[in-house]
């Protein structure tokens, strides 16, 4: 077993090697530039948060937090390498495209397993040396530690990704079995996506929060009891943690003995999972060959009246079934947008802006005026509400972001079955229309959702609310055209993850897009607004010119993005 | 005088410096199951995606019932179906809900629509997959449920790249006695294979190609005339296959064998 165990992890290395060798140099040295600068900018920020907090504990003895730091980092790292192993161990255990061949091939299998599992570990010690190291290493020369502290931590950190490494694996392997693992892989990447989502909120809103939590009525000792109670249970981590500091202070046995406990726990506990995981895997991998699909009812579709449908079926035709050509592309993407919910994770991530940018202008006062955003936005032009122009915008902004995923993968979402529409007698204009009423007709559904709700808690007149809805339709339907011609060339049809199709180029040259057309027609659209405030008798030419000249701006960008793209569509997929 | 069902005119595709197909000539009637045979990367799948508008000719052109597939492709694609080598579907749609997308790009009748797709998932015995989603599908369902679809619309021609490829024995030979049927109600078919029994016993025609130049076409007993051994009476397909796509290299297997 360890000749095929060496094996495959030298295979593992090799193709990896390969992978990254071969690519161009361009794209080789954009790669090492940016994880370089992001593993240098990590290094930095975990080193100043070590360094920082082992200073700052030195100066105040008094919070007792010492003793703690080291395991809470360990800690924190564990469940961040939880996660990720989680989601690494589904795909190399279940999704490797070589694991038919070497299921089948005269090696152990559970060199195979075990071989799968040590993949990850590249990432994690990645991680945990990019993440923890400089920490602990900082937090040690803050407090002034001996060399001891920094043979043990060498240890507590190789030993880390150990236990979530296996218990990552045994999860993945208990799930598998009481669910299909397709199904598993994409609600884990709509979890990801959602508490990605959930952490962006919170970060962007992060001084909101500290002073909601500032206010509450409760005591600085009461936080730090909690910590302290927290750190004192019996997790490997938060052992190991202690034994580091017991190590750093000078009492080298009881930071050995700690560690030596650490290590035998997360070996143990390792070892134990992944010999549970071994044995299970070869069922839930069969299992995975032979699983079936998700059965869907369709009325005319059971199976028993396929042969012999009756007039009730036959009289309940489905959407699809009345639908244009180009309908039918847009029904076909609804159907299966949401069905994969790997990509549906990416249509909700924009949908966090909403939120964040309502509590950045209207809940979030800031600066010594106490005032919210909007109150200071409106002192510029008592006259006019422009709190209600930037919260259409808002909306406009928000919801533009949510749908144009489906505008600007329009294309590269057919991937690998675009061939089926390019033999279709269908033509481009009604191909790229399908595709517009794809993201058009939810994307005006949400917006309108929520500028009504915005009317309503805001106080918009009619008038503003119809006004306010008409330019986002007009700004929105615009944006989603220009963004569906745009992508055409760049379309993306080789992909296996739907999170990773894409258009390149033309998604960048779409938020260009989105610039001009939100900044020229907006201003088209606010032409009236600005002339009552400062040339009043203008204002009625204003109204007329104002929206007018929005109307041919924006149409004419879209025009000429669906004319680009138009000329460009019979390219697509021409490998 | 019949509208030729298919006709290709000194089709030309060049990559860079290969030249994938060079000057194919052929005219395919209606009714008439034409087999195509080539080595692994002859140029078989590009003719087909040529003729199919999958893929824009650097010179010449392919003419579907009179309709040009470049300058008049709506009308030239509504004649006819295809079934690619490899059967990439929509995954998260069910095999009820790709016949009846693929019966809307077709433009069929709503009520005809459902009947054909019910009968077509009958006979090819996907039935009781009918709501399964497609991803579950085995290659061969896949294979069957493209065929489908490529059917929905009662084409004229019919473009099959390797259709048998997959299949078991059992939906093998249901697919030839489709194409036996649809040959007698006037569809004409062209496909790719490497079985050459196939292609032997079910085609009308033959046409052999060899780096990206047609080598031979006709019946089978032009193909011997053309080819002829010492005995070309005797001579099967793979003969004279191996006669015209060369079979040198065949000498050297025996040496790696031992």
């Amino acid at each position: 077993m360890i000749q095929d165990l060496i094996l495959l992890v030298g295979l593992q290395f090799q193709t990896s090697w390969n992978r990254f060798w071969r690519m161009k140099l361009g794209r080789k040295l954009l790669n090492i530039f940016v994880f370089g600068l992001l593993g240098v900018s990590l290094i930095f920020v975990s080193g100043a948060v070590g360094l920082g907090s082992g200073t700052l504990l030195q100066r105040y003895p008094e919070f007792q937090l010492e003793s703690l730091l080291p395991g809470l980092i360990l800690t924190a790292i564990a469940l961040l390498l939880l996660v990720s192993s989680f989601g690494l161990a589904l795909g190399s255990l279940f999704f490797s495209r070589d694991l038919d061949l070497l299921m089948s091939a005269p090696v152990s299998r559970r060199a195979v397993f075990i071989s799968k599992i040590l993949n990850g570990f590249t990432t994690y010690y990645l991680l945990v040396f990019v993440l923890a190291f400089p920490a602990l290493v900082t937090y040690g020369i803050g407090l002034h530690y001996g060399p001891f502290y920094y043979i043990l931590m060498l240890i507590a950190v190789l030993g880390t990704p150990l236990l979530p490494a296996g218990l990552g694996a045994l999860l993945v392997l208990l799930v598998a079995r009481v669910a299909p693992v397709r199904r598993v892989r994409e609600v884990l990447g709509l979890v990801a996506a959602l508490f990605g989502t959930s952490c962006a909120l919170i970060g962007n809103t992060a001084s909101y929060w500290t002073r909601q939590l500032s206010n509450m009525d409760s005591s600085l000792e009461g936080v730090l009891k909690t910590i302290q109670s927290l750190a004192a249970l019996p997790i490997p981590s938060l052992v190991a943690g202690r034994g580091l500091v017991a190590a750093g202070q000078g009492s080298p046995l009881l930071g050995l003995g700690l560690m030596i406990g650490f290590l035998l726990v997360t070996f143990g506990f390792f070892a134990g999972c992944v010999w549970l995981a071994d044995r299970m895997y070869a069922t839930g991998w069969m299992r995975m060959q032979g699983a079936g699909a998700t059965k869907r009812t369709h009325p005319g579709a059971a199976s028993s009246t396929i042969a012999g449908a009756g007039p009730e079926q036959t009289a309940r035709p489905g959407l699809l079934d009345r639908a244009a050509p180009f309908f039918a592309i847009t029904l076909k993407d609804w159907r299966i947008i949401p069905r994969d919910l790997r990509n549906f994770a990416q249509f909700l991530s924009p949908l966090f802006l909403v939120p964040l940018i309502y509590i950045q202008l209207f809940i979030n006062t800031g600066g010594r005026s106490g005032k919210t955003m909007a109150q200071t936005f409106n002192t510029f032009a008592p006259g006019v509400d422009l709190s209600s122009i930037l919260l259409a915008g808002t909306v406009l902004m928000s919801t533009i972001f949510v749908f144009s995923r489906i505008a600007q993968t329009g294309i590269s979402m057919e991937g690998r079955s675009y061939w089926i529409l390019k033999v279709a007698p269908i033509s481009g204009r009604e191909l790229l229309l399908g595709k517009f009423v794809s993201a058009m007709v939810p994307f005006a559904i949400l917006s309108t959702v929520l500028l009504v709700i915005a009317a309503i808690v805001r106080h918009f007149s009619i008038g503003g609310f119809l006004y306010g809805w008409f330019g986002v339709m007009l700004l929105g339907a615009g944006m989603l055209a220009m963004n569906i011609g745009i992508s055409v060339p760049w379309a993306n049809l080789e992909w296996d993850d739907p999170r990773k199709m894409h258009s390149g180029w033309g998604g960048l040259i779409s938020l260009i897009g989105y610039v001009v057309i939100g900044l020229l027609g907006g201003a088209f659209l606010t032409l009236p607004y600005l002339a009552e405030l400062f040339l009043p008798f203008l204002a009625p030419i204003a109204w007329l010119v104002g929206p007018f000249f929005a109307v041919g701006f924006t149409g004419l960008v879209a025009a000429l993005s669906l004319w680009f793209g138009l000329s460009r569509l019979h390219k697509v997929g021409e490998a | 005088m019949e509208i030729p069902a298919v006709q290709a005119q000194n089709l030309r595709k060049v990559y860079g410096k290969l030249e994938a197909v060079a000057d194919a000539t052929f005219t395919l009637q209606p009714g008439e199951i034409v087999g195509f045979l080539g080595p692994n990367g002859a140029g078989k799948t590009t003719t087909i995606k040529l003729l199919t508008g999958l893929l824009e000719p650097t010179a010449g052109k392919a003419v579907i019932l009179g309709h040009d597939i470049q300058k008049e492709p709506i009308q030239a694609k509504a004649a006819f179906g295809y079934v690619p080598d490899t059967p990439n579907l929509y995954g998260k749609l069910t095999g009820w809900e790709f016949l009846k997308f693929m019966s809307r790009l077709y433009r069929v009748p709503r009520d005809r629509a459902e009947h054909r797709a019910r009968e077509l998932l009958r006979l090819f015995q996907l039935a009781d997959a009918a709501t399964d989603l497609l991803e579950g599908y085995s290659h061969g369902m896949q294979q069957k449920i493209a065929i489908a679809g490529a059917l929905i619309h009662d084409p004229k021609v019919l473009f099959l790249d390797e259709p048998t490829v997959g299949l078991d024995p059992k939906s093998a030979r249901l697919i030839k006695d489709i194409l036996g049927q649809l040959r007698d109600r006037g569809t004409a078919i062209f496909f790719s294979t490497h079985i050459l029994e196939i292609a032997e016993r079910m085609c009308d025609r033959v046409m052999i190609i060899n780096q990206g130049r047609i080598v031979a076409s006709g019946t089978m007993a032009e193909l011997r005339a053309g080819e002829s051994t010492a005995d070309s009476s005797t001579d099967s397909l793979e003969d004279i296959f191996l006669a015209l796509t060369g079979g040198a290299e065949y000498a050297a297997i025996a040496e790696v064998l031992e």
